[in-house]
């Protein structure tokens, strides 16, 4: 009996470290926040702060359309943040309270995919690009300064099983329109089908999709090349100099131009703290968080404040910090029926490539 | 079988056999001690994976949501089990026997893709209590299967001499019935809990926020690129049910034949 | 009579919980799941409304086009295909490998068969997943098979293979998590031969081989139809593994039925082929069912 007591008690003091505290529940893609920011945040409003992580944003839209409740706090993809709207699964949100909004570089606010920011604001941006091992490209005499080097079969023989792309329609669709020179964003389908084209052409090439864990392939040296975010490689340079790796990781942006994953906060509807979602939200906005988050984990901050903080190491690295943005593209949604139709089509291109059966 | 001649090819086959079955395992287990990052290549010992994993919160809050959702999923199976299991030893329900079986001959992938479907057509929130319903509805066919089982050696007479004696149903059905079927119904909430804690096909359709089990969480850390500590918890886990296994094993020998 | 009334009452009172629950949480879901099979998939996920209001006139939003699509699409029959292909090999290497070992354990002395059959159930009790990392680790670049294999291919003049994310390491995956399932009914069965028979058949003067392939395997029948049925089934819906090893050409019909449901939210699409998938294996498990009660093996086993 006394032992019986003794684990009930074990159990509530369990139960009790839980709940003790109110939560935010952070819905966000893996390694995307500072745990300074975090154990900050904690602190200073006394909740406990939890991550979730999703893959990709459809696996996310799939999980908040498939009735996925709880989060307090969604940091969502420009097109996603579009789509949440349209499904009515954000709530609109009051200015007033994100005094912290007056950080935000204004080229990053009032965008297509929402106007006013009448549900987002922006937390941070990934570029996406080529990344590649130095030597190799160097030994067979490529410059990935171009999506070429990816989609055209010249390059791609010698390249054979040693490329990645994203386990994403919209990216991997995106970089073959830039190479085609179409708009990245379009919904035209004779466009559409072309870029399939190109894409069917070159995937057997390509040795997997893959967004998750494709840069532990180039620092283990059998990935070459590979569709990369910022944030992948720069944790990845680090990672193969904390190991005395002998491959060298370098990468570029693509003279086509490239697509950002701009990230935004935003509030679903089934929340029912707002308050403690507004105060992280303006912990977010704050230059010391946005310091902290493009410090710690290479991701580019919309926050000149931070900017101006940071080391020129990073600042000065043209895939975080873009020279050009005039050839940086954002994603917008597609209307249902494009992306029915696309998603069809990303499907017989993932689930069959060109391979045979077997 | 026994008596006849084994060949030395065959004991070496076995021997090989045996090797494939562990000799990965061993692997993972020795690499969870390695001081390095990548699971290539012995660098030297070290302890600093337990380290990371202990102080994972995110690892060890699956770990009890895991425990959690077991041990609810298991002891309500045992309860439903039982009663089918003997409801089955003594009547005929052929309606019961057919939905006991559907679980056990059906693709898991069904199972985990209908009660999605099913939870979100009736717009029942996704998280620990829709992963443990259905970790219920799996585990009762198993439950019942090993409660039907133990009952097949059972002394009938001894129930017909309580009700003789004027002993009521419910009397007899506590106090005669499941003292005589208690290892059946042991076994079966054993078998129940290993199958819960170890799901992952179910789970990983039914789960929603804040209730990543266990599996889940491995699956993601493989899927997001894997450092040692996976190795560490993994060598836990396997730690953990061979103890369990060897308990179930003094507890339950009837489970195993 | 009282008595045969209160047969009746206890047969409810104990049936009706389990009978509520499964149907509740078994046979409800899957109705659900044919029914969205003819429905017409919704914008977000989920399905169009049954019923559309248009200018005064109402039309019925049921369809064949899930069917239609599926069976139309060369690429879900490569799927399709490509499973049955994969869990075939998976199957036959798993006969390969656990008949010796279950003959092995069979013909032990009964002191050791126990622990020898621990051994066997052992590795299979801790999570699969963790049995996949455990080859995700041998398989991977740089690793000793790995580099066994490339040296071997790099002597025959053959260009360097990626052993993790490929097909082959899919298909060793599937039969490590699969053994037990076929060691354990193969053992069941061979440890009830009566070796009486095989000294018979030695006595009249039959080979070693010739005993063994005459009367051990056909003997052995419903043991090796039980283990494969057991080892096929579970691989045919199987989607983890060929995303955690597999590449771009090992991708199965879970793979599909998993991205439509939480990738690209086409439920009827992903309702049709988790449909077409179960009646698969339903009308393989009766086949193997028909095989076993048929074959001369099980007659012998009776007795």
């Amino acid at each position: 009996m006394k032992k019986l007591i003794k684990y009930f008690l074990t159990f509530s003091f369990i139960f009790g470290a839980v709940f003790a505290n109110e939560t935010v529940n952070l819905y966000i893609g893996s390694n995307y926040i500072a745990d300074s920011t975090v154990n900050r945040f904690e602190k200073t409003y006394k909740c406990t702060l939890n991550q979730n992580f999703f893959n990709d944003n459809e696996e996310m839209l799939a999980k908040i359309a498939a009735g996925a409740n709880g989060y307090s706090v969604i940091v969502a993809t420009s097109y996603a943040v579009e789509e949440l709207a349209h499904m009515g699964k954000i709530k609109p949100l009051d200015k007033t309270k994100l005094p912290n909004l007056k950080y935000i570089d204004k080229q990053f606010l009032n965008t297509p995919y929402d106007p006013g920011n009448k549900y987002s604001v922006p937390y941070a941006y990934t570029p996406v690009f080529l990344a590649y091992n130095k030597d190799k490209m160097a030994e067979l005499g490529i410059t990935p300064d171009s999506w070429a080097v990816i989609f055209d079969p010249k390059y791609l023989v010698k390249l054979k099983g040693h490329v990645t792309v994203f386990d994403s329609a919209r990216n991997v669709l995106a970089a073959a329109l830039l190479y085609l020179g179409k708009d990245p964003n379009t919904t035209n389908w004779d466009d559409l089908k072309k870029a399939r084209e190109v894409i069917d052409r070159a995937s057997p090439y390509w040795a997997r999709f893959d967004s998750d864990s494709y840069y532990r392939g180039i620092l283990r040296g059998d990935v070459w090349i590979a569709m990369s975010y910022s944030i992948d490689i720069f944790k990845t340079i680090q990672d193969a100099k904390a190991s005395g790796s002998k491959i060298k990781i370098e990468a570029m942006m693509q003279k086509e131009g490239n697509m950002y994953e701009l990230d935004n906060m935003v509030i679903p509807v089934f929340n029912n703290n707002d308050k403690l979602a507004y105060d992280f939200m303006n912990t977010a906005l704050d230059p010391q968080s946005a310091y902290e988050l493009s410090s710690m984990t290479g991701s580019s901050v919309p926050n000149p404040d931070a900017i101006a903080k940071l080391d020129k190491n990073v600042t000065g690295i043209d895939w975080i910090y873009p020279k050009n943005m005039k050839k940086m593209y954002v994603f917008k949604a597609y209307d249902p029926k494009t992306r029915i139709m696309v998603n069809e089509m990303w499907t017989e291109i993932k689930m069959s490539g060109n391979c045979g059966i077997f | 079988m026994q008596g006849s001649k084994i060949s030395k090819s065959l004991l070496a086959t076995g021997t090989l056999v045996y090797l494939f079955l562990y000799l990965p395992l061993i692997v993972l287990i020795v690499y969870s001690f390695n001081d390095s990052r990548v699971n290539v290549g012995w660098v030297g010992f070290t302890l600093k994976w337990y380290k990371v994993l202990f102080a994972d919160k995110q690892l060890i809050a699956a770990a009890i949501n895991s425990l959690i959702i077991a041990l609810i999923a298991s002891t309500v199976s045992v309860v439903l089990g039982t009663l089918a299991g003997v409801a089955l030893h003594k009547y005929k329900v052929p309606l019961l026997s057919t939905l006991v079986m559907i679980p056990v001959a059906a693709p898991e992938l069904l199972v985990g893709v209908s009660l999605l479907l099913f939870f979100i057509l009736i717009n029942f929130t996704l998280g620990m209590a829709s992963i443990t319903l259905a970790h219920i509805a799996f585990c009762v066919s198993f439950v019942t299967i090993a409660v039907k089982t133990r009952m097949y050696g059972m002394d009938n007479s001894l129930l017909d001499a309580a009700r003789d004696l004027g002993a009521s149903p419910v009397k007899s059905f506590f106090l005669i019935l499941i003292p005589t079927i208690l290892p059946g119904i042991i076994a079966g909430w054993l078998m129940a809990f290993t199958l819960s804690i170890d799901d992952f096909v179910i789970t990983f359709f039914t789960a929603g926020v804040g209730s990543s089990t266990l599996p889940l969480a491995i699956y993601s850390m493989l899927k997001m690129g894997v450092t040692p500590e996976v190795n560490a918890a993994s060598t836990i886990i396997i730690l953990v049910t061979l103890v369990l296994t060897s308990v179930a094993t003094k507890l339950s020998p009837q489970l195993f034949k | 009579m009282a008595q045969a009334n209160n047969a009746g009452k206890e047969k409810w009172v104990l049936s009706l919980p389990p009978v509520i629950y499964l149907i509740g949480l078994f046979l409800i879901p899957t109705v659900l799941m044919v029914f969205i099979a003819f429905r017409e998939p919704g914008d977000y996920g989920g399905v169009a409304p049954l019923i559309t209001h248009n200018n005064g006139s109402s039309s019925l939003n049921l369809t064949l086009d899930g069917f239609r699509y599926a069976f139309s699409s060369s690429f879900i029959w490569k799927l399709f295909l490509r499973s049955m292909f994969f869990s075939i090999l998976t199957t036959l290497c798993c006969l390969l490998i656990g008949y010796p070992l279950a003959l092995l354990i069979a013909k032990s002395a009964k002191k050791y068969r126990d622990l020898l059959l621990l051994l066997v159930i052992i590795p299979f009790w801790s999570n699969f997943l963790i049995r996949v990392y455990a080859w995700m680790i041998l398989l991977g670049p740089n690793s000793a098979i790995s580099n066994v294999v490339n040296s071997i291919r790099h002597l025959l003049g053959l260009e360097p293979l990626d052993l993790l994310f490929s097909s082959a390491a899919v298909v060793i995956c599937l039969v490590y998590i699969n053994l037990p399932f076929m060691i354990l009914p193969l053992y069941a069965n061979l440890e009830k031969h009566d070796y009486a028979l095989i000294e018979a058949s030695r006595d009249l003067g039959a080979g070693k081989a010739r005993s063994f392939w005459q009367v051990t395997v056909p003997l052995s029948m419903p043991g090796i139809l039980a283990g494969c049925g057991l080892v096929f089934i579970p691989c045919i819906g199987m989607f983890v593994i060929p995303e955690l090893v597999g590449n771009n050409c090992s991708m199965m019909i879970g793979n599909l039925i998993k991205q439509q449901f939480l990738q690209t939210m086409n439920w009827p699409l992903g309702s049709v082929t988790s449909i077409v998938m179960t009646l698969l294996v339903l009308s393989i498990s009766l086949f193997v069912g028909f095989l076993a009660s048929h074959s001369g093996g099980l007659k012998y086993a009776r007795k």
